[in-house]
């Protein structure tokens, strides 16, 4: 592990303590100049690395702007624009800061000043921002706050363990979590808390919004259009796992004056000291929100409303109104300026710098996020937390989210049915042929498995156990196994031809057991992996393994990850969005135990078409989950609207409108494969 | 030698740890003789108090019936019938044991198979119930859970602090509490919240129920008229503390179909290991309950509609069924037998045992604890705990708590209006004349000062927090200047003649500023003091402190004061129900920072008349005895509980008593008025 590594890493640790307090096991300690050293506890021995920070007079709590302004172990929302100011305030200290050491230094003197979420947040965000910071990695959001993981229970019988342990104890507690989690089977929600509740799917949302934070002011190519794309897409996924396990489809929530059926009891904390998040009964009532406590202006149901008739009207009428009252056209096929759906997404979102009108069409995702974060205690009566919803770590726990976001995603559905259909000309790849496709997964074809597997952490990382022998918390999650993609590919080309290959996964039925139309099915395709390569002429066998997708992410680096991690240069190859990615555990849907019949559709698109020319000095390439997460100052590397083909309504091939995805499949250059998912319900470990 | 109180004592101390771990700062240690001692931790010197454990093959699982149904961790409570059996079970085992020995050594080889709660409330109804343990005492239950009375949170960043704290330190770590708690001024109901939330109070409601419990059998006189009456006091009080804060009285809950407005997140957790209590938001609905997870099977809101429109007949018709259809008279006049309000009150509370017909009239307050205590989670879809309305430890911090009872209380009103009133035999006490009486505090006459107080308490008794220097809770309560009652009495009797002294406190107007006619403040009126006096002949000057109140309890024992404390016999002069009785620094409600204006009544009637005799050896209880009675004596008053306002309006001279004033041209009773201010000061002694 690099020195910057190290000293930058151990400001994760821990962060409810005192940046005084020892970490790595008690081997390393900041010693700040002007701040006494913590003692030495009983049974430890003095820390074999001490790096000294300087006094810095440019961090005091007054230089820091509105940083201060979340208070320590309460929840901090990059929904609330309060608490997005005071993210940007810190983030722009940090930012400043003109090197690695100048950065530890800094971020270790403010640290016991600001709220601990915030800190671990602009601390992130700074990383991924700095170039010479690039080969710096975040450890795992389940290490530095395992309270936002796994109940607080379950972590406070371990520190009764601990508490109990005799001197010579030296063999690791172990914390065995999931996979069911907060609720029972009695409301069929709790089927997909599985899913809800697992930690790759919530580190992922919280890096997601990492990566594209709102209302900061900078630069980010097409990423309105990427909040509606990740977003549909986490949605698909839900779907496709809902109808796994026997439930229907998402449905929207639009309706803001009646009750929510489906309540939420997280069972997790907001700190270290036992301050539960938010909760919310069946059959809760959203209600006018008055919580000045946490900088929110009061705000109206009434105000939802009018800003949804807003947006619709923009939205029928194929334009919006900016501030200066002149039409802005929605349109997705322009050759420069941003898409439509880019300006209508931005707007929705909402991103205050980046919306065609904020004041107009205001704020409508963030604000539905914070309504149902605090319909439990809207006006502060009971002095209650926000609920989950507040915080994009926490919120995909809860079943209200995917009803919000369902809501969300509407609104740029009917936005997306007002584009024209995609012609066959965009469709098609002439003199490419795709003859067959197919997964293979251990010899057998077609046929996919899925099951549960454990992964340890160190959660005495995040929480001070005072234990001597490392606690290590051991989630159960789904897997599947791998499999690999073989497409039989003729390229009548002379020479050879690149192509991207585009892969999407849907489910064949519907709750009813029906086969979809196109326009049903439409919102059920999830991306699985889009690659380039290089058709040489004539026959072409492409494999591509299932690890190797593009929406996903392998696996999160531990603490110890890290720390055992050889050195490598800033410029070294293998920097990529460490943390943000769809989980590769989750690449699969459960499918059923008795098995149950998805669909793969393999699209091949002419690369010249689809290339992006990328600025001079472009080096960095993301490795991972560029199709979610798009590439750090870089443009998003496929020129085609996010979602292509299912974007839009049914297109008409040969004078006829396609009808099923089996119509769209006479194309050559698409291939349309049934496959059978099967739930083991057994570990999968590999 | 180790003293009979300390070796029970330390079975109070970290119920959620193991009965092997050092207790007492490390000193003791139970010694199980079939078990691997546990290690010393880093840093801890071995314990100089060993108490040896004998294996006790009787003390295992398959003898304890029911008692290990309730699992550990969870919320134990005995408005559940399931919890009750499971209580009635582990009580009934610990009764069986003889002398203080055998019962420590039964009771630590079965402490850590059962419920926490469920033990700690069966060893404290042991220690009370049993004859050769009536010198042991209990210690003060903020410090064995003190996550029901703190939330987790202000406790755990105690850990936090000593997680840090270098080898060096022995200053104790002082946590402050109180008493801004759980809600925001918002809700008006957060102003009371102070009082509610007070550990007195919440303290001795549980003492309450481990003296008088639901359904485990026992004799105890007058039992069902004393649930009745304690929580008519309650509710009294409760509504003299809301008119001090300018809320208006509490309204009964009697409509279970429309939302409860008024939330209560009590920000608790059932264990040390952050399971919370509970929630309920504001305006939700009562559902039906199907908790078959807490032994609730099913419980209809149709059910207790059934129960209480039975009720309500048997009090209009003036009987109850029994179970064979048979009529049971209810009447408060009876010269043997039961009162109608001590049936009516085994009937509501309910007492599997003592009701007369529970199929019938079923367990209607028992189940409204339940009930509400599940509306947020009715089915069990989310796997909540029940919220504070479960248990008697922590279900007065709920603003939920008082409607329902007053609602309950409502039934017993019902009742009490169908009574004849009291004749003037009944409330006169010819040739005594109470010519004055006042209150003096500091030689101020009639002005009381109200203000707050600290108390410490150890939470490190009842956590680990694996600290080796004290964990001090410092919390702020409600308290009052003490005062002297001061009555100048003339007997025209030609001897010596003995009188009961009955005082009360009512706020003299009510929320719209007006004074209120008798029928209104009557169920104001709160005891204050009860006591026999014997008047010499001639004007007599008594004097009585406020500290000497029969309702209350001045002595509340912390461990630290239980392990300093001498053997004494089991006669021991001290003995009283420790634990149980209104805390002291309640006595008083808190009145205005302007001064508010309440009446005190005092009434001396004849002993002779009140007396109740008593078989012989028993000894009058010192403390609290109006609302928690004396331990296997008769309550020591023969009158009807709440005389002389439980009743309507006497007539005096053929004219209806319209005003406690008319009540009081009785020669024998006297009305002041009086001023309390609220200081909003310390006001520690």
């Amino acid at each position: 592990m690099s020195t910057i590594q190290r000293d930058i890493l151990y400001l994760f640790e821990l962060p409810f303590e005192d940046i005084t307090a020892r970490r790595a096991h008690g081997s390393f300690a900041y010693n700040l100049k002007d701040r006494p050293v913590v003692e030495n506890r009983l049974g430890e021995s003095p820390p074999t690395t001490v790096v000294q920070v300087p006094a810095r007079p440019d961090a005091a709590a007054n230089r820091l702007g509105k940083a201060t302004i979340v208070p320590r172990g309460s929840v901090f929302s990059t929904f609330i624009d309060e608490h997005r100011e005071a993210a940007k305030d810190l983030s722009d200290a940090f930012m400043r800061t003109t090197d690695a050491k100048d950065l530890m230094e800094f971020a270790a003197q403010v640290k016991d000043l600001v709220n601990e979420s915030l800190f671990i947040y602009s601390l992130s965000f700074t990383i991924l921002r700095k170039k010479e910071l690039r080969h710096v990695r975040l450890p795992s959001m389940v290490e530095v706050f395992p309270t936002r993981f796994v109940p607080n229970e379950e972590l406070l019988q371990t520190q009764v363990v601990a508490n109990r342990m005799g001197a010579s104890e030296t063999s690791p507690i172990v914390i065995e979590h999931g996979p069911d989690f907060s609720s029972t089977d009695i409301k069929p929600e709790h089927r997909v808390s599985y899913w809800r509740e697992d930690y790759g799917l919530n580190s992922h949302h919280w890096h997601w919004h990492l990566v594209y934070p709102i209302g900061f002011g900078e630069f980010r190519d097409r990423k309105g259009e990427l909040f509606f794309y990740m977003h549909q897409q986490m949605l698909a996924r839900y779907d496709m796992e809902r109808l796994s396990v026997g439930i229907s489809r998402v449905e929207k929530l639009n309706n803001w004056r009646v009750a929510i059926p489906d309540g939420y009891f997280s069972k997790l904390t907001v700190n270290n000291t036992g301050r539960t998040w938010g909760t919310r009964q069946d059959d809760t009532f959203m209600k006018d929100l008055r919580r000045a406590d946490i900088g929110l202006d009061n705000i109206d149901i009434s105000h939802l409303e009018t800003w949804n008739t807003r947006l619709m009207e923009a939205i029928n009428k194929g334009f919006m109104i900016n501030r200066s009252d002149e039409s802005v056209t929605l349109s997705d096929d322009v050759t420069s300026g941003k898409r439509g759906i880019e300006i209508l997404a931005d707007t929705v979102e909402a991103d205050f710098f980046d919306s065609v009108n904020y004041e107009y069409y205001g704020n409508i995702h963030n604000m539905g996020h914070v309504f149902l974060a605090f319909v439990h205690d809207y006006n502060n009566a009971h002095k209650e937390e926000a609920g989950v919803m507040a915080a994009t770590s926490t919120a995909m726990r809860d079943p209200v989210f995917y009803r919000w976001h369902k809501y969300i995603d509407d609104l740029f559905q009917q936005y997306k049915i007002t584009q024209p259909p995609y012609t066959v000309e965009q469709l098609s790849l002439s003199d490419v042929i795709v003859n067959r496709a197919s997964v293979i997964r251990d010899g057998m074809t077609n046929s996919l498995t899925t099951g549960f597997s454990t992964r340890d952490f160190e959660t005495s990382r995040g929480i001070d156990f005072n234990s001597r022998v490392p606690i290590i918390l051991r989630l159960t999650h789904m897997d599947h196994s791998p499999f690999e993609y073989h497409l039989q590919v003729t390229n009548r080309h002379t020479g050879p031809k690149q192509v991207t290959v585009r892969i999407f996964l849907a489910p064949k039925h519907n709750e009813q057991g029906l086969e979809m139309s196109f326009m049903e099915q439409r919102l059920l395709w999830a991306e699985m992996d889009k690659f380039l390569v290089t058709l040489k002429s004539g026959e072409n066998h492409v494999v591509r393994s299932s690890k190797d997708s593009t929406v996903t992410i392998q696996n999160e680096f531990t603490f110890r990850d890290l720390e055992t991690r050889p050195d490598t240069g800033a410029e070294i190859g293998d920097f990529n969005f460490c943390g943000c990615g769809w989980p590769q555990h989750l690449l699969l849907p459960r499918g059923k135990s008795e098995g149950m019949t998805f669909q793969f559709f393999f699209m091949l698109t002419d690369y010249e078409k689809d290339k992006v020319e990328q600025p001079q000095g472009t080096t960095s390439t993301c490795a991972n989950a560029v199709s979610f997460c798009g590439i750090m100052d870089s443009k998003y590397p496929d020129s085609r609207p996010m979602g292509f083909p299912f974007d839009r309504k049914s297109p008409r091939l040969l004078n006829e409108n396609v009808k099923t995805v089996a119509d769209l499949a006479q194309l050559d250059n698409v291939m349309l494969q049934d496959v059978t998912i099967t739930f083991m319900n057994r570990n999968m470990q590999q | 030698m180790t003293t009979a109180q300390r070796k029970l004592l330390h079975l109070f101390e970290k119920p959620y740890e193991s009965i092997t771990q050092p207790r007492s700062g490390g000193t003791f240690v139970y010694k199980l003789d079939d078990e691997p001692v546990v290690e010393t931790r880093v840093g801890e010197a071995p314990p100089t108090t060993v108490v040896p454990v004998r294996a006790r093959p009787d003390a295992n699982i398959r003898n304890l019936g029911s008692a290990t149904s309730i699992p550990r961790g969870v919320a134990f409570s005995i408005f559940v019938k399931k919890h009750r059996d499971a209580a009635k079970d582990l009580c009934d085992a610990f009764m069986r044991t003889q002398g203080p020995d055998d019962l420590m050594e039964y009771a630590a080889r079965v402490k850590d198979l059962v419920n926490e709660s469920l033990f700690v409330y069966a060893l404290s109804y042991t220690i009370v119930r049993k004859q050769e343990l009536r010198n042991i005492r209990i210690p003060l239950l903020p410090e064995i859970f003190p996550n029901q009375f703190v939330p987790q949170e202000e406790l755990l960043k105690t850990q936090a602090v000593a997680n840090r704290m270098g080898t060096s330190e022995t200053s104790p770590i002082v946590l402050e509490y109180g008493p801004e708690f759980t809600g925001t001024n918002i809700k008006p109901e957060h102003r009371v919240s102070y009082w509610r939330e007070d550990y007195g109070f919440n303290s001795h409601h549980w003492h309450w129920h481990v003296v008088f419990p639901t359904g485990l059998g026992g004799t105890f006189d007058r039992k069902g008229e004393i649930f009745f009456y304690m929580h008519q006091q309650m509710l009294a009080r409760y509504d003299m503390e809301r008119l001090s804060v300018g809320l208006s009285r509490v309204e009964k809950l009697d409509n279970w179909r429309v939302v409860v407005p008024d939330g209560y997140f009590s920000k608790l957790t059932v264990n040390n290991t952050g399971r919370a209590w509970g929630s309920r938001q504001d305006d939700t609905l009562l559902k039906d309950v199907r908790r078959a997870d807490l032994g609730i099977d099913s419980l209809d809101i149709t059910d207790m509609e059934n129960w209480r429109s039975r009720l309500m007949t048997a009090i209009s018709q003036g009987f109850i069924t029994d179970r064979n259809g048979e009529k049971v008279i209810l009447s408060d006049n009876v010269t043997s037998g039961k009162r109608g309000i001590d049936i009516l009150g085994d009937l509501v509370e309910a007492d599997s045992v003592l009701t007369i017909n529970g199929a019938f009239y079923g367990d209607i307050h028992n189940m409204g604890h339940v009930l509400i205590s599940l509306a947020h989670d009715y089915n069990n879809a989310h796997r909540e705990e029940p919220g504070v309305m479960f248990g008697p430890s922590t279900s007065a911090r709920d603003p939920v708590f008082y409607r329902w009872h007053k609602f309950v209380d409502d039934i017993f009103e019902q009742y009490k209006l169908t009574q004849t009133p009291y004749t003037v035999e009944d409330l006169s006490l010819p040739d005594v004349i109470v010519n004055r009486a006042s209150v003096i505090r500091n030689n101020e006459a009639n002005t009381l000062t109200t203000g707050f107080s600290v108390r410490e308490f150890e939470t490190s008794r009842g956590l680990d927090f694996n600290s080796r220097v004290s964990m001090i809770l410092r919390m702020t309560h409600m308290d009052s200047a003490p005062f002297d009652y001061h009555i100048h009495v003339t007997n025209n009797h030609y001897g010596p003649k003995e009188v009961t002294v009955r005082i009360f406190l009512a706020p003299k107007h009510n929320e719209q500023g007006l004074e209120m006619n008798f029928m209104e403040q009557r169920l104001l009126w709160s005891e204050m003091d009860k006591f026999r006096v014997t008047l010499k002949p001639g004007a007599n000057h008594i004097v009585r402190a406020s500290k000497d109140s029969t309702i209350t309890n001045p002595n509340e024992f912390t461990f630290r004061d239980l392990e300093a404390r001498p053997d004494t016999g089991v006669e021991g002069e001290e003995f009283d129900f420790c634990g149980c009785g209104w805390p002291q620094h309640l006595l008083l409600p808190r009145g205005k920072p302007e001064g508010m204006a309440y009446q005190l009544f005092y009434m001396l009637t004849d002993f002779e008349k009140d007396k109740v005799d008593q078989t012989e050896g028993i000894r009058a209880c010192k403390n609290a005895v109006s609302f928690c009675g004396v331990l296997d004596a008769k309550f020591p008053d023969s009158r009807p509980m709440g005389f002389p306002f439980d009743r309507r309006s006497p007539r005096l001279l053929n004219n209806t008593v319209t005003s406690v004033a008319d009540l009081a041209e009785l020669d024998n009773i006297m009305l002041h008025d009086v001023t309390i201010t609220f200081l909003n000061r310390n006001v520690q002694q």
